[in-house]
C-alpha cells in the first residue's frame, strides 16, 4: 500500500515538473519577438505564435491549416519579404530547423521582422554612396585642375626661362671680357642653374602629360628596351666600371613608350647613384611573388635609408642633395605613374652604402 | 511542346530578394523546362487581393499549380534541385521525370 502512494506521489512531482517546462516553454514561445511558425512536412502551417499576428499584421487563426510553402533556405538563413496587407511590406530573416512536431516530420520557423535595421542599414549605404561620389568628384576636379596647372606653368615657363638662358649665354659670348672673374663665375651659375630649371620644367611636362596620353597596350620587350638603355648609359660614360646584367626575352603587355620611359628612369637612377663608387653592377630581372610576376632593377650604389622608403616616389622628393647627385625628384613619380596606368604597384628596398633595388608588377 | 507546367511567382515589387528569386527561376526553367512552362509573376503590392486569396505570408513564394499536386516553396530559389524537389518535380540524372 505504501509502496502505491509512493508511486502516485511520484507521478504527480513528475507531473508537476512536465507542468512548469510546459509552461516555461510557452511563455517563451508566446513571447517571442520572432514569429514562429509550424509547418508539417509540406509546409502546411500547424501553428503560429502571436508575434506572427504583429509581423505579418494579419489574424493568427485564419492561417493555420493553410499552406505557408516549404522552406527554402541556403545556408543559415535567408532574406524574405514580408507580405501585410494595408501597411507597406517588411523584411525578414527566415530560419528553419527540421524536427517534429507531434511525432511528426515539421519544420520550424522562426521569422525576424528586420524591416527597420535594413532600412537604416540602406539609408547608410546612400549616404555613403553619395558622400563616396561626392568625394570622387571633388578629387577629379581638384586632380584635373592640378594637372592643367602644372601643365601650363610648366609650358609657360620655358619661353621665359629660353631667354633667360640665351641672354646669359649671349653676355658670356659679347661680354665676358667686360666682366671680371667673380661676374663670369656668377653667369656660369646663373646658366647651370637655367639648364636645371629646363630640366625640371621638362620632367614636370612628361609627369603630368604621362596621365593624359592615351595608353597603347602590345606585348613589349622589356629585356631589348634595357639593353638598349643600358648600352646608351655605357656611350655616354665609357670611363665607368659598370657591369649591366640584363635576364633575357622578358616581355610585359603594356604601353611601349611609357614602359620605355620607366626602364629608362628606373636604371638612370641605377647608373646614377652607382656613380660614387669604383664598380657597378646593375641588374634587371624577374622574380615571383604570390604567383606574380614581379620585375626588379637592382644596384649595389648609395642604397637608401628604409624609412624614407615612402618619400621615393613623391615628385620634387629627394633623398640625397642635388650636389651629391643632380636630378629633379620627379624621376621615380613618373615611374610611380607609369606603374599605376598599367594597374600595377612599385616599391623599393634597400639599405644606406649597399644598393637599392626597385620592384614593380604590371596587370 | 505544349505547355506541361504551370507556375506563379509571388513578389515584393523589386526588391533585391524579389529580383534574385526571379532570375534564378528563369534559370532553373530555362535550363530544365525549355519554354515548356508557363510562369505568371505576380507582384503584391500591386495586387494585394491575388496575394490575400493565395493566403500569401511572405515572398518569394512560388507555386506550382500544374501539373497536379499543387505545390509551394517560399524562400530563396537558389538552389536548383531544392526547387525542383521542393515543386515535386524529381530529378533524375538531370533530366525532369515526373
Amino acid at each position: 500500500m505504501k509502496k502505491q502512494t509512493n508511486k502516485a506521489g511520484q507521478d504527480n512531482i513528475g507531473l508537476q515538473a512536465l507542468k512548469e517546462s510546459e509552461a516555461r516553454f510557452r511563455t517563451i514561445v508566446l513571447w517571442s519577438p520572432d514569429a514562429i511558425i509550424v509547418t508539417d512536412a509540406e509546409g502546411k502551417i500547424e501553428y503560429m505564435n502571436p508575434a506572427a499576428e504583429g509581423v505579418f499584421n494579419r489574424k493568427v487563426e485564419s492561417f493555420i491549416g493553410k499552406d505557408f510553402g516549404l522552406p527554402l533556405v541556403d545556408g543559415e538563413s535567408t532574406e524574405i519579404d514580408i507580405f501585410r496587407p494595408g501597411k507597406d511590406p517588411g523584411v525578414g530573416d527566415m530560419h528553419v530547423v527540421e524536427t517534429e512536431w507531434l511525432d511528426k516530420k515539421a519544420h520550424l520557423i522562426t521569422i525576424r521582422d528586420i524591416t527597420e535595421r535594413k532600412k537604416a542599414e540602406e539609408q547608410l549605404k546612400a549616404i555613403m554612396a553619395l558622400d563616396l561620389q561626392r568625394k570622387t568628384e571633388l578629387l577629379e576636379i581638384s586632380n584635373k585642375e592640378l594637372e592643367a596647372f602644372s601643365y601650363s606653368v610648366s609650358h609657360d615657363l620655358r619661353a621665359p626661362l629660353r631667354s633667360i638662358d640665351g641672354f646669359s649665354k649671349a653676355i658670356m659670348e659679347d661680354y665676358s671680357d667686360k666682366l671680371d672673374e667673380q661676374g663670369r663665375n656668377y653667369l656660369c651659375r646663373v646658366c647651370t642653374a637655367c639648364q636645371q630649371m629646363a630640366q625640371l620644367v621638362e620632367d614636370m611636362l612628361m609627369l603630368s602629360q604621362i596621365n593624359r596620353s592615351e595608353m597603347r597596350r602590345k606585348q613589349v620587350d622589356l629585356s631589348a628596351l634595357a639593353k638598349s638603355i643600358a648600352d646608351e648609359f655605357m656611350q655616354n660614360e665609357p670611363q665607368r666600371k659598370a657591369e649591366f646584367v640584363i635576364a633575357p626575352s622578358i616581355t610585359a603587355n603594356g604601353d611601349g613608350q611609357l614602359l620605355n620611359i620607366m626602364l629608362h628612369n628606373l636604371l638612370e637612377n641605377a647608373w646614377k647613384f652607382t656613380g660614387k663608387h669604383p664598380s657597378a653592377r646593375i641588374e634587371f630581372g624577374i622574380t615571383k611573388k604570390e604567383e606574380k610576376t614581379v620585375y626588379f632593377v637592382a644596384d649595389d650604389g648609395a642604397g637608401f635609408d628604409m624609412k624614407y622608403a615612402d618619400k621615393l616616389f613623391g615628385a620634387f622628393q629627394r633623398l640625397h642633395n642635388v650636389e651629391e647627385f643632380e636630378g629633379t625628384g620627379i624621376g621615380l613619380a613618373i615611374v610611380k605613374r607609369i606603374v599605376s596606368r598599367h594597374g600595377g604597384k612599385v616599391w623599393a628596398q634597400g639599405e644606406t652604402e649597399k644598393g637599392t633595388a626597385f620592384y614593380f608588377t604590371l596587370n | 511542346m505544349p505547355v506541361k507546367y504551370v507556375l506563379k511567382l509571388y513578389v515584393t515589387g523589386e526588391t533585391s530578394r524579389s529580383l534574385s528569386a526571379l532570375k534564378n527561376l528563369k534559370k532553373i526553367l530555362s535550363e530544365d523546362y525549355k519554354g515548356a512552362y508557363s510562369l505568371k509573376v505576380v507582384d503584391v503590392l500591386k495586387h494585394p487581393k491575388l496575394a490575400e486569396d493565395d493566403k500569401i505570408l511572405a515572398t518569394p513564394t512560388l507555386i506550382k499549380i500544374l501539373p497536379p499536386p499543387l505545390a509551394r516553396i517560399i524562400g530563396d530559389l537558389n538552389d536548383r534541385e531544392k526547387v525542383l524537389l521542393g515543386l515535386d518535380l524529381v530529378v533524375i540524372g538531370g533530366a525532369l521525370n515526373k
